[in-house]
């Protein structure tokens, strides 16, 4: 038996185990209870993302289960954004949620997901990346449509799932290739042929690569591949939504890097160029398309498209720099995300179902607090500087700057730029526009809508806002909490 | 022989057509008949054999085959633990892991029940 | 007389045996199958058609991995546990599709993925 400790190390997959077998937990719970008298399943799970993280500090760094995952230390700083991320959004379910339905499914269904994410940051097989996608993707594409009294959100199911298994079937027809350049499944040939003096890898590599990574390109949205993000996001609960801005993201990125050179590293040219194109059309189009936007999430999605390009530039950054401010820069947007889309979930029920973003008009007069939170977040988003977003753009773009790449830089700054007018404009229209006839009777005292919003959700928005300033205030303080 | 190298597969193949026949005359010679309308329809499914065949399918039907095909297929993992089994060196974790595989099912038909996926209206 | 049909029997097992095709037609045949899943993925309109269409796409790729498994590297099982992986997963991925597929049903009374249109800018 210890012989097959030593020989499985399991311990390396605890985070995972503790997650999934709260889901459990929680879907046996469900099957007892009826859903009106379920005893919070949210507590439930964000105990046991509270477990995964705790254990998370425990485990040892190294490769277990027979060579098919991996731990070091950005698989599992990565991971932990994700579950406090994730901790925050099951804060949020309740008012999203209301009192009597699918709660418990979200729950588990979110818990599942990370799992996912765990799965697909640690995997050092191919094997594993797949169940990870999958175990990542399906819980996701349930969720989309879990607002069940709304057809948009079943409509958003139906995209997210039809352009979800079409890049899962790219990815594996891909890895089938890889397998046949290859003659097995890890991971590790695809730094082995990145390396400087390394063998120029054959054509029938390079193509299962690049079906491999655009599956990855498909989940974080980069741009030839993002039509689907805007459907499935303006469509999904918002407090879904807020999760799937961040959980996919960190899954491929992290995924992504594991298959893909960084920087000069590997001596070819191909891959360099074509994350730069990708690099400069995702924040370009991302932001040039979230100009011309009236509803305030088919914004924020062109947003977060556009937050994607800026993260792809981390893979123009040879050594470990670009990866550490990566994963700053994914914790502050998980945050800005999470609070931006938490607001909205906030007022969503008094405003007009389109969620145009003149409907928010007012916003500052009927519910301060809520407009602060949202105006702090979209100043972030921009970049403004005494918050997170800006101290973000500027270790990456100071990273991009130092390994060389300027016209990226300058790119991704005028970009930063232009993405003010977007992000400032729901500003002014939160603030000097006459609120809605309808929020009227609302106008009773400037915190009306702060009381009226469940202690959970509360206390959520808080944290993301308060992440937001220190993240920008005091970066390194900031840092050695998600990096542990 | 090259012929003899499929035996086991014409055995198998030989108990399975045996067992399907056996269970249906048994059933035949010593079971109870009790004939009634809806039995006696051609396909004893629930679907009307006569009429327009491009009428759509009530969505019931859908949701038993979905929890049907899951769990059916599911069992497909267990393959490749038994093929290995043999020869393999922690026989005792690979047995437990299976029955926990098991376990993970039986959640997902407990929950199934508890929430009534299996009931018809 | 039954001695005759088994070694006829035997005889043509072996010559299917001796006549295994290269790897580029078996490649050829899952590159057609994922061809044609690709094909009905992007013309069909029907969404459990779309679904049938991935469906072969994945089913394709299964085949890839059996096939470049036997040929490039017979000594181990990679290509064919993921195989067993693929039905599996395959199998959740349906019954998602088609549960969200019933839950649009049941509000639009189509399918048709043309008519979704209610989520523009």
């Amino acid at each position: 038996m210890s012989s097959w400790l030593q020989a499985s190390n399991w311990l390396v997959m605890l985070p995972e185990m503790i997650i999934a077998f709260f889901a459990l937990i929680i879907l046996l719970v469900a099957a007892f209870t009826k859903d009106s008298e379920a005893p919070y399943p949210e507590s439930l799970a964000i105990t046991g993302l509270a477990l995964a993280f705790i254990s998370s500090y425990y485990i040892p760094e190294g490769v277990g289960y027979y060579g098919q995952v991996a731990v070091d230390s950005v698989s599992r700083t990565a991971f932990s954004i994700a579950i406090l991320g994730g901790m925050l959004v099951l804060g949020v379910v309740p008012s999203q949620f209301g009192t009597d339905t699918m709660r418990s499914e979200t729950s588990a269904l979110v818990l599942f997901s990370l799992c996912g994410v765990g799965f697909m940051v640690t995997a050092q097989h191919l094997i594993m990346l797949f169940l990870g996608i999958e175990l990542l993707s399906l819980p996701l594409y349930i969720m989309a449509g879990m607002r069940t009294r709304d057809p948009r959100s079943r409509e958003a199911a139906l995209k997210y799932f039809i352009v979800g298994a079409f890049a899962s079937a790219l990815m594996l027809f891909g890895m089938a290739i890889y397998l046949g350049a290859n003659g097995d499944l890890l991971m590790n040939h695809f730094a082995l042929s990145f390396q400087k003096n390394a063998v120029p890898p054959t054509l029938i590599f390079f193509a299962g690569w690049i079906l491999i990574s655009t599956a990855m390109l498909f989940k974080l949205g980069a741009v030839p591949f993002h039509m689907w993000v805007l459907d499935v996001y303006q469509g999904s609960p918002s407090s879904i939504t807020a999760f799937m801005t961040f959980a996919p993201k960190i899954a491929a990125f992290f995924a992504l890097a594991k298959m893909w050179p960084l920087g000069s590293e590997s001596g070819l040219s191909t891959p360099i160029s074509m994350m730069y194109l990708l690099s400069f059309l995702t924040m370009t189009a991302g932001n040039m398309m979230a100009l011309m936007q009236r509803n305030i999430k088919r914004m924020l999605a062109y947003s977060s498209i556009a937050h994607g390009g800026y993260m792809l530039m981390a893979f123009l950054i040879s050594g470990t720099e670009g990866i550490h401010a990566l994963l700053f820069y994914l914790a502050v947007y998980a945050l800005m995300n999470i609070g931006a889309f938490t607001v909205i979930t906030l007022v969503a029920p008094s405003r007009d179902p389109e969620l145009s973003i003149i409907s928010l008009s007012g916003l500052a007069k009927t519910h301060t607090y809520l407009a602060v939170a949202l105006a702090i977040c979209l100043f972030s988003l921009t970049g403004l500087p005494p918050f997170g977003g800006f101290m973000a753009k500027f270790f990456l773009i100071k990273a991009v700057l130092a390994s060389g790449n300027v016209y990226i830089a300058l790119a991704a700054i005028f970009n930063s730029l232009l993405s003010a007018y977007y992000y400032l404009r729901v500003v002014l229209v939160m603030t000097t526009r006459e609120p809605l006839a309808a929020d009227s009777d609302e106008l009773i005292s400037p915190s009306a809508g702060f009381t009226s919003i469940g202690l959970s959700s509360r206390i959520a928005l808080a944290v993301a806002i308060i992440g937001v300033v220190i993240s920008g205030i005091s970066p390194d303080f900031f840092a050695r909490i998600i990096s542990l | 022989m090259f012929f003899i190298n499929y035996m086991p597969v014409i055995l198998m193949f030989a108990v399975a057509a045996g067992f399907a026949v056996a269970n249906v005359l048994l059933s035949a010679l010593f079971g109870p008949y009790r004939a009634s309308a809806a039995k006696m329809e051609p396909y004893e499914c629930g679907a009307h054999p006569v009429g327009d065949a491009r009428k759509p399918v009530v969505t019931r039907f859908y949701r038993v085959a979905m929890l049907f095909l899951l769990f059916d297929v599911e069992v497909a993992l267990m393959l490749p633990v038994l093929t290995v089994y043999r020869d393999y060196a922690f026989k005792w974790v690979a047995f437990t892991e299976l029955f926990l595989f098991m376990a993970l099912l039986v959640v997902g038909y407990v929950y199934i029940r508890g929430r009534g996926g299996l009931e018809w209206d | 007389m039954i001695q005759s049909f088994l070694s006829a029997f035997n005889n043509i097992c072996a010559v299917v045996a001796q006549s295994t095709p290269s790897m580029n037609s078996w490649l050829i045949v899952s590159s057609a199958i994922f061809s044609i899943g690709l094909y009905g993925l992007l013309t069909r309109r029907n969404a459990v058609a779309v679904l049938m269409a991935v469906e072969l796409m994945l089913n394709s790729a299964a085949f890839n991995f059996v096939i470049f498994n036997h040929y490039c590297k017979p000594s181990t099982v990679d290509g064919q546990i993921m195989a067993i992986f693929i039905i599996a997963v395959a199998a959740a991925e349906v019954v998602v599709g088609m549960a969200i597929f019933v839950a649009l049903f049941r509000y639009k009374k189509t399918v048709d993925v043309n008519e979704m249109n209610l989520l523009k800018g």
